[in-house]
Protein backbone atom coordinates (compact mmCIF):
# COMPACT_ATOMS: atom_id res chain seq x y z
CA UNK A 1 0.00 0.00 0.00
CA UNK A 2 1.62 3.18 -1.22
CA UNK A 3 0.71 6.83 -0.95
CA UNK A 4 2.36 10.17 -1.63
CA UNK A 5 1.36 13.42 0.03
CA UNK A 6 2.80 16.91 -0.04
CA UNK A 7 3.94 17.96 3.43
CA UNK A 8 6.77 20.23 4.63
CA UNK A 9 6.99 21.64 1.12
CA UNK A 10 7.96 18.32 -0.40
CA UNK A 11 6.49 15.05 -1.63
CA UNK A 12 6.52 12.31 0.99
CA UNK A 13 5.90 8.70 0.00
CA UNK A 14 5.13 5.78 2.26
CA UNK A 15 5.02 2.26 0.84
CA UNK A 16 4.09 -0.68 3.06
CA UNK A 17 4.45 -4.12 1.47
CA UNK A 18 3.07 -6.10 4.40
CA UNK A 19 -0.37 -7.58 3.71
CA UNK A 20 -1.52 -6.11 7.01
CA UNK A 21 -0.98 -2.55 5.74
CA UNK A 22 -3.89 -0.19 6.36
CA UNK A 23 -4.80 3.31 5.36
CA UNK A 24 -4.83 4.14 9.02
CA UNK A 25 -1.15 3.22 9.30
CA UNK A 26 -0.33 5.48 6.37
CA UNK A 27 -2.37 8.27 7.94
CA UNK A 28 -0.42 8.04 11.16
CA UNK A 29 2.85 8.45 9.32
CA UNK A 30 1.63 11.46 7.37
CA UNK A 31 0.17 12.96 10.54
CA UNK A 32 3.56 12.66 12.15
CA UNK A 33 5.16 14.65 9.32
CA UNK A 34 2.47 17.30 9.72
CA UNK A 35 3.26 17.50 13.42
CA UNK A 36 6.96 17.93 12.64
CA UNK A 37 6.18 20.63 10.10
CA UNK A 38 4.06 22.57 12.62
CA UNK A 39 6.84 22.39 15.16
CA UNK A 40 9.99 22.93 13.13
CA UNK A 41 9.06 24.92 10.04
CA UNK A 42 10.64 28.36 9.94
CA UNK A 43 7.99 29.26 7.35
CA UNK A 44 5.18 28.84 9.85
CA UNK A 45 4.89 31.80 12.22
CA UNK A 46 3.25 29.77 14.96
CA UNK A 47 5.81 26.94 14.91
CA UNK A 48 7.89 26.40 17.99
CA UNK A 49 11.10 27.19 16.13
CA UNK A 50 9.63 30.48 14.86
CA UNK A 51 8.55 31.43 18.35
CA UNK A 52 11.99 30.59 19.68
CA UNK A 53 13.53 32.76 16.99
CA UNK A 54 11.23 35.64 17.93
CA UNK A 55 12.33 35.30 21.54
CA UNK A 56 8.91 34.19 22.76
CA UNK A 57 10.11 30.99 24.41
CA UNK A 58 12.70 30.51 27.12
CA UNK A 59 14.94 27.49 26.91
CA UNK A 60 13.15 25.79 29.79
CA UNK A 61 9.92 26.08 27.79
CA UNK A 62 11.22 24.11 24.80
CA UNK A 63 9.44 20.86 23.98
CA UNK A 64 11.25 17.55 24.35
CA UNK A 65 11.42 17.12 20.58
CA UNK A 66 12.92 20.58 20.19
CA UNK A 67 15.55 19.86 22.83
CA UNK A 68 16.41 16.59 21.15
CA UNK A 69 16.73 18.13 17.69
CA UNK A 70 18.85 21.04 18.91
CA UNK A 71 21.11 18.63 20.80
CA UNK A 72 21.48 16.49 17.67
CA UNK A 73 22.30 19.59 15.63
CA UNK A 74 25.03 20.51 18.08
CA UNK A 75 26.36 16.96 18.03
CA UNK A 76 26.42 16.97 14.21
CA UNK A 77 28.24 20.29 14.22
CA UNK A 78 30.94 18.79 16.43
CA UNK A 79 31.19 15.62 14.37
CA UNK A 80 31.49 17.54 11.11
CA UNK A 81 34.14 19.94 12.42
CA UNK A 82 31.76 22.86 12.20
CA UNK A 83 30.52 22.27 8.66
CA UNK A 84 27.02 21.63 9.89
CA UNK A 85 25.73 24.74 11.61
CA UNK A 86 22.13 25.84 12.09
CA UNK A 87 22.80 29.23 13.66
CA UNK A 88 22.71 32.24 11.35
CA UNK A 89 24.64 35.48 11.87
CA UNK A 90 21.77 37.04 13.79
CA UNK A 91 21.58 34.06 16.12
CA UNK A 92 18.42 32.56 14.65
CA UNK A 93 18.07 28.80 14.39
CA UNK A 94 17.08 26.75 11.35
CA UNK A 95 17.41 23.01 12.02
CA UNK A 96 15.69 21.97 8.76
CA UNK A 97 18.95 20.46 7.49
CA UNK A 98 18.62 17.82 10.17
CA UNK A 99 14.89 17.63 10.83
CA UNK A 100 14.06 15.97 7.52
CA UNK A 101 16.20 12.89 8.09
CA UNK A 102 15.23 12.76 11.74
CA UNK A 103 11.53 12.85 10.84
CA UNK A 104 11.85 10.13 8.19
CA UNK A 105 13.70 7.98 10.70
CA UNK A 106 11.03 8.48 13.37
CA UNK A 107 8.28 7.76 10.84
CA UNK A 108 9.98 4.51 9.87
CA UNK A 109 10.39 3.59 13.53
CA UNK A 110 6.68 4.25 13.99
CA UNK A 111 5.86 1.69 11.28
CA UNK A 112 8.30 -0.77 12.79
CA UNK A 113 6.70 -0.39 16.20
CA UNK A 114 3.35 -1.25 14.58
CA UNK A 115 4.84 -4.54 13.47
CA UNK A 116 5.42 -3.79 9.78
CA UNK A 117 8.46 -5.45 8.30
CA UNK A 118 8.72 -4.47 4.65
CA UNK A 119 8.31 -0.79 3.86
CA UNK A 120 9.99 2.45 3.00
CA UNK A 121 9.49 6.09 3.88
CA UNK A 122 10.82 8.65 1.41
CA UNK A 123 10.81 12.44 1.56
CA UNK A 124 12.07 14.21 -1.56
CA UNK A 125 14.78 11.68 -2.28
CA UNK A 126 15.87 10.80 1.24
CA UNK A 127 14.88 7.27 2.09
CA UNK A 128 14.61 4.78 4.91
CA UNK A 129 13.98 1.22 3.79
CA UNK A 130 13.10 -1.76 5.93
CA UNK A 131 13.01 -5.39 4.89
CA UNK A 132 12.32 -6.19 1.25
CA UNK A 133 10.29 -4.94 -1.68
CA UNK A 134 7.12 -6.51 -3.07
CA UNK A 135 9.18 -9.14 -4.92
CA UNK A 136 10.96 -10.20 -1.76
CA UNK A 137 14.15 -8.59 -3.02
CA UNK A 138 16.28 -5.88 -1.44
CA UNK A 139 14.93 -2.42 -2.16
CA UNK A 140 16.46 -1.01 -5.34
CA UNK A 141 17.28 2.66 -5.14
CA UNK A 142 18.35 4.70 -8.13
CA UNK A 143 20.62 7.73 -7.87
CA UNK A 144 19.37 10.55 -10.02
CA UNK A 145 21.57 12.15 -12.65
CA UNK A 146 22.24 15.65 -11.29
CA UNK A 147 22.47 16.87 -14.89
CA UNK A 148 19.19 15.33 -15.99
CA UNK A 149 16.43 14.55 -13.49
CA UNK A 150 14.90 11.99 -15.87
CA UNK A 151 17.95 9.76 -15.74
CA UNK A 152 19.66 7.51 -13.22
CA UNK A 153 23.42 7.11 -12.93
CA UNK A 154 23.63 4.41 -10.27
CA UNK A 155 21.43 1.93 -8.54
CA UNK A 156 21.99 0.28 -5.18
CA UNK A 157 20.27 -2.57 -3.38
CA UNK A 158 19.64 -2.16 0.31
CA UNK A 159 17.74 -3.64 3.24
CA UNK A 160 17.39 -1.78 6.55
CA UNK A 161 19.43 1.20 5.42
CA UNK A 162 19.04 4.91 4.98
CA UNK A 163 19.96 6.68 1.76
CA UNK A 164 20.19 10.44 1.36
CA UNK A 165 21.44 12.71 -1.39
CA UNK A 166 22.59 16.25 -0.86
CA UNK A 167 22.80 18.15 -4.07
CA UNK A 168 22.35 21.23 -6.10
CA UNK A 169 21.07 21.94 -9.56
CA UNK A 170 23.79 22.11 -12.12
CA UNK A 171 23.23 25.77 -12.81
CA UNK A 172 21.26 26.58 -9.75
CA UNK A 173 21.66 26.75 -6.05
CA UNK A 174 24.70 26.25 -3.97
CA UNK A 175 25.09 25.12 -0.43
CA UNK A 176 27.06 27.52 1.65
CA UNK A 177 30.36 26.48 3.20
CA UNK A 178 30.08 28.07 6.65
CA UNK A 179 33.69 27.46 7.55
CA UNK A 180 35.24 29.27 4.63
CA UNK A 181 32.63 31.87 3.80
CA UNK A 182 32.06 30.72 0.25
CA UNK A 183 28.69 30.67 -1.44
CA UNK A 184 29.78 28.35 -4.21
CA UNK A 185 31.37 25.12 -3.14
CA UNK A 186 33.88 23.56 -5.45
CA UNK A 187 31.68 22.25 -8.14
CA UNK A 188 30.28 19.18 -6.42
CA UNK A 189 26.74 18.70 -7.68
CA UNK A 190 25.53 15.57 -5.92
CA UNK A 191 26.59 13.52 -2.92
CA UNK A 192 24.69 10.38 -1.98
CA UNK A 193 25.28 8.66 1.33
CA UNK A 194 24.19 5.17 2.38
CA UNK A 195 24.19 4.71 6.15
CA UNK A 196 22.75 2.59 8.94
CA UNK A 197 19.67 4.82 8.88
CA UNK A 198 18.40 7.86 7.02
CA UNK A 199 18.94 10.24 9.93
CA UNK A 200 22.63 9.44 9.94
CA UNK A 201 22.90 9.37 6.15
CA UNK A 202 21.09 12.70 5.75
CA UNK A 203 23.01 14.73 8.29
CA UNK A 204 26.36 13.46 7.07
CA UNK A 205 25.40 13.95 3.42
CA UNK A 206 24.53 17.57 4.22
CA UNK A 207 27.75 18.17 6.13
CA UNK A 208 29.90 16.35 3.57
CA UNK A 209 28.36 18.31 0.71
CA UNK A 210 29.39 21.55 2.41
CA UNK A 211 32.95 20.19 2.52
CA UNK A 212 32.99 20.10 -1.26
CA UNK A 213 35.63 17.78 -2.74
CA UNK A 214 36.77 16.66 0.69
CA UNK A 215 33.29 15.49 1.61
CA UNK A 216 33.75 12.06 0.11
CA UNK A 217 36.87 11.57 2.24
CA UNK A 218 34.84 12.49 5.29
CA UNK A 219 32.34 9.75 4.37
CA UNK A 220 35.12 7.27 3.65
CA UNK A 221 36.40 7.76 7.18
CA UNK A 222 33.00 7.10 8.77
CA UNK A 223 32.46 3.48 9.73
CA UNK A 224 29.28 2.03 8.28
CA UNK A 225 28.79 4.74 5.65
CA UNK A 226 29.39 4.71 1.91
CA UNK A 227 29.13 7.59 -0.53
CA UNK A 228 28.89 8.49 -4.21
CA UNK A 229 29.93 12.01 -5.19
CA UNK A 230 29.45 13.63 -8.60
CA UNK A 231 31.26 16.79 -9.66
CA UNK A 232 30.34 19.40 -12.24
CA UNK A 233 32.33 17.60 -14.95
CA UNK A 234 30.33 14.40 -14.62
CA UNK A 235 33.09 12.62 -12.77
CA UNK A 236 32.08 10.50 -9.81
CA UNK A 237 34.10 9.37 -6.82
CA UNK A 238 32.83 6.53 -4.67
CA UNK A 239 33.96 5.24 -1.31
CA UNK A 240 35.83 1.95 -1.11
CA UNK A 241 32.82 -0.06 0.07
CA UNK A 242 30.18 1.51 -2.13
CA UNK A 243 30.12 -1.36 -4.62
CA UNK A 244 28.90 -3.79 -1.98
CA UNK A 245 25.51 -2.20 -2.72
CA UNK A 246 25.71 -2.19 -6.52
CA UNK A 247 25.06 -4.89 -9.08
CA UNK A 248 28.51 -4.24 -10.49
CA UNK A 249 29.99 -4.90 -7.09
CA UNK A 250 27.98 -8.05 -6.59
CA UNK A 251 28.93 -9.43 -10.00
CA UNK A 252 32.58 -8.42 -9.74
CA UNK B 1 47.91 29.49 -25.66
CA UNK B 2 46.61 26.02 -26.20
CA UNK B 3 48.92 24.68 -23.53
CA UNK B 4 47.81 27.29 -21.06
CA UNK B 5 44.18 26.50 -21.67
CA UNK B 6 44.85 22.83 -21.33
CA UNK B 7 46.72 23.34 -18.09
CA UNK B 8 43.96 25.39 -16.60
CA UNK B 9 41.45 22.82 -17.73
CA UNK B 10 43.37 19.94 -16.24
CA UNK B 11 43.73 21.68 -12.92
CA UNK B 12 40.02 22.32 -12.82
CA UNK B 13 39.13 18.74 -13.65
CA UNK B 14 41.51 17.13 -11.24
CA UNK B 15 41.58 19.59 -8.38
CA UNK B 16 39.09 17.49 -6.48
CA UNK B 17 41.24 14.45 -6.81
CA UNK B 18 44.36 16.16 -5.66
CA UNK B 19 43.13 16.42 -2.13
CA UNK B 20 42.88 12.66 -2.29
CA UNK B 21 46.50 12.18 -3.05
CA UNK B 22 48.30 9.89 -0.72
CA UNK B 23 52.04 9.48 -0.76
CA UNK B 24 54.85 11.32 -2.46
CA UNK B 25 54.25 14.32 -4.61
CA UNK B 26 55.52 12.56 -7.69
CA UNK B 27 53.23 9.56 -7.90
CA UNK B 28 51.88 9.08 -11.39
CA UNK B 29 48.21 8.34 -11.67
CA UNK B 30 46.75 5.94 -14.14
CA UNK B 31 43.91 7.50 -16.06
CA UNK B 32 41.27 6.01 -18.27
CA UNK B 33 41.16 6.69 -21.92
CA UNK B 34 38.46 9.27 -22.26
CA UNK B 35 37.21 7.42 -25.28
CA UNK B 36 36.14 4.65 -22.93
CA UNK B 37 38.84 2.13 -23.76
CA UNK B 38 40.81 0.01 -21.36
CA UNK B 39 43.18 1.54 -18.88
CA UNK B 40 46.48 2.41 -20.52
CA UNK B 41 48.87 2.66 -17.63
CA UNK B 42 49.27 -0.76 -16.05
CA UNK B 43 48.17 -1.62 -12.54
CA UNK B 44 50.55 -1.45 -9.62
CA UNK B 45 49.77 2.15 -8.90
CA UNK B 46 47.43 1.59 -6.05
CA UNK B 47 48.11 4.72 -4.08
CA UNK B 48 45.98 7.12 -6.00
CA UNK B 49 42.42 7.47 -7.01
CA UNK B 50 41.57 4.62 -9.33
CA UNK B 51 39.81 5.64 -12.47
CA UNK B 52 37.71 3.01 -14.15
CA UNK B 53 37.34 3.49 -17.86
CA UNK B 54 33.70 3.63 -18.74
CA UNK B 55 31.88 5.46 -21.48
CA UNK B 56 30.62 8.73 -20.10
CA UNK B 57 27.83 11.00 -21.09
CA UNK B 58 28.95 12.81 -24.20
CA UNK B 59 28.09 16.19 -22.73
CA UNK B 60 29.63 15.44 -19.37
CA UNK B 61 33.11 14.31 -20.32
CA UNK B 62 35.98 16.53 -21.41
CA UNK B 63 37.06 16.97 -25.04
CA UNK B 64 38.96 13.97 -26.30
CA UNK B 65 41.60 15.38 -28.53
CA UNK B 66 44.80 16.88 -27.12
CA UNK B 67 48.20 17.47 -28.66
CA UNK B 68 50.71 14.83 -27.53
CA UNK B 69 53.30 15.85 -24.96
CA UNK B 70 53.82 16.72 -21.32
CA UNK B 71 52.10 19.77 -19.89
CA UNK B 72 52.74 21.40 -16.56
CA UNK B 73 49.85 23.34 -15.13
CA UNK B 74 49.97 26.58 -13.21
CA UNK B 75 49.65 26.23 -9.48
CA UNK B 76 46.02 26.03 -8.49
CA UNK B 77 45.03 27.18 -5.06
CA UNK B 78 42.91 24.97 -2.89
CA UNK B 79 42.03 26.36 0.49
CA UNK B 80 44.76 24.56 2.34
CA UNK B 81 47.57 24.93 -0.15
CA UNK B 82 48.74 24.85 -3.75
CA UNK B 83 48.37 22.19 -6.38
CA UNK B 84 50.38 21.78 -9.53
CA UNK B 85 50.10 18.91 -11.96
CA UNK B 86 51.85 17.66 -15.04
CA UNK B 87 49.79 15.86 -17.66
CA UNK B 88 51.01 13.31 -20.17
CA UNK B 89 49.13 13.15 -23.46
CA UNK B 90 49.61 10.18 -25.77
CA UNK B 91 47.74 9.73 -29.02
CA UNK B 92 45.60 12.71 -28.19
CA UNK B 93 44.47 11.19 -24.92
CA UNK B 94 45.31 12.07 -21.33
CA UNK B 95 47.03 8.98 -19.97
CA UNK B 96 48.77 10.07 -16.78
CA UNK B 97 48.93 12.84 -14.25
CA UNK B 98 51.88 13.70 -12.10
CA UNK B 99 51.46 15.75 -8.97
CA UNK B 100 54.37 18.17 -8.74
CA UNK B 101 53.01 20.09 -5.82
CA UNK B 102 50.23 19.39 -3.45
CA UNK B 103 49.42 20.27 0.13
CA UNK B 104 50.62 17.59 2.51
CA UNK B 105 51.78 19.61 5.47
CA UNK B 106 48.48 21.06 6.63
CA UNK B 107 46.93 18.92 9.38
CA UNK B 108 43.57 18.68 7.61
CA UNK B 109 44.94 17.52 4.31
CA UNK B 110 47.34 15.21 6.09
CA UNK B 111 44.51 13.41 7.79
CA UNK B 112 42.48 13.20 4.63
CA UNK B 113 45.38 12.12 2.49
CA UNK B 114 46.71 9.43 4.71
CA UNK B 115 43.49 7.89 5.87
CA UNK B 116 40.94 7.94 3.12
CA UNK B 117 42.30 8.61 -0.27
CA UNK B 118 44.03 5.43 -1.30
CA UNK B 119 40.68 3.69 -1.17
CA UNK B 120 38.51 6.01 -3.20
CA UNK B 121 37.58 5.14 -6.74
CA UNK B 122 36.59 7.46 -9.55
CA UNK B 123 34.57 6.94 -12.70
CA UNK B 124 32.76 8.99 -15.27
CA UNK B 125 29.04 8.86 -14.69
CA UNK B 126 26.87 7.05 -17.21
CA UNK B 127 23.18 6.73 -17.57
CA UNK B 128 21.70 3.52 -16.25
CA UNK B 129 18.66 1.77 -17.49
CA UNK B 130 17.54 0.56 -14.14
CA UNK B 131 14.30 -0.75 -12.77
CA UNK B 132 14.22 0.74 -9.30
CA UNK B 133 11.75 1.02 -6.44
CA UNK B 134 12.75 4.47 -5.24
CA UNK B 135 14.93 7.34 -6.47
CA UNK B 136 17.36 9.38 -4.41
CA UNK B 137 18.55 12.76 -5.54
CA UNK B 138 17.47 16.33 -5.96
CA UNK B 139 14.31 16.73 -7.99
CA UNK B 140 12.49 19.69 -9.37
CA UNK B 141 9.58 18.83 -7.15
CA UNK B 142 11.83 19.03 -4.13
CA UNK B 143 12.89 22.54 -5.04
CA UNK B 144 11.04 24.08 -2.13
CA UNK B 145 12.76 21.95 0.41
CA UNK B 146 16.09 22.32 -1.28
CA UNK B 147 15.68 26.08 -1.16
CA UNK B 148 14.98 25.88 2.51
CA UNK B 149 18.00 23.75 3.20
CA UNK B 150 20.19 25.99 1.08
CA UNK B 151 19.01 29.07 2.87
CA UNK B 152 19.49 27.31 6.17
CA UNK B 153 23.09 26.65 5.40
CA UNK B 154 23.57 30.11 3.95
CA UNK B 155 22.29 31.54 7.15
CA UNK B 156 24.68 29.32 9.01
CA UNK B 157 27.56 31.43 7.74
CA UNK B 158 29.19 33.50 10.41
CA UNK B 159 30.75 36.85 9.62
CA UNK B 160 34.48 36.48 9.46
Amino acid sequence: MKQTRWIMGMPITVDIVDASATLDALDRVFSYFEYVDQKFSTFIDSSEISRINRGLLREDQYSDDMRQVLALCEQTKQESNGYFDIVDPTGKLDPSGLVKGWAIQNAADLLKSHGFRDFYVEASGDIQVHGHNAHGQPWRIGIRNPFNPDELIQSVEVCNRGVATSGTYYQGHHIYDPRHGRTSVRNIVSLTVIGPNVYQADRFATAAFAMSGNGIAFIENLDGFEGYMVDGHGLAVKTSGFDQYTRTGVLA
Amino acid sequence: MKRILLSVFLIAVFAAYVAFHHESATTVYALPSLAGEKKIVPDGDSNGVRLDAVPGRPDAIPPRSFADGEYTGDAGVVYYGNVRVKALIQDGVLVALQFLEYPHHHPTSMVINTRAMPLLQAETIRTQDADVDIVSGATFTSLAFSDSLTSALSKAAKPR
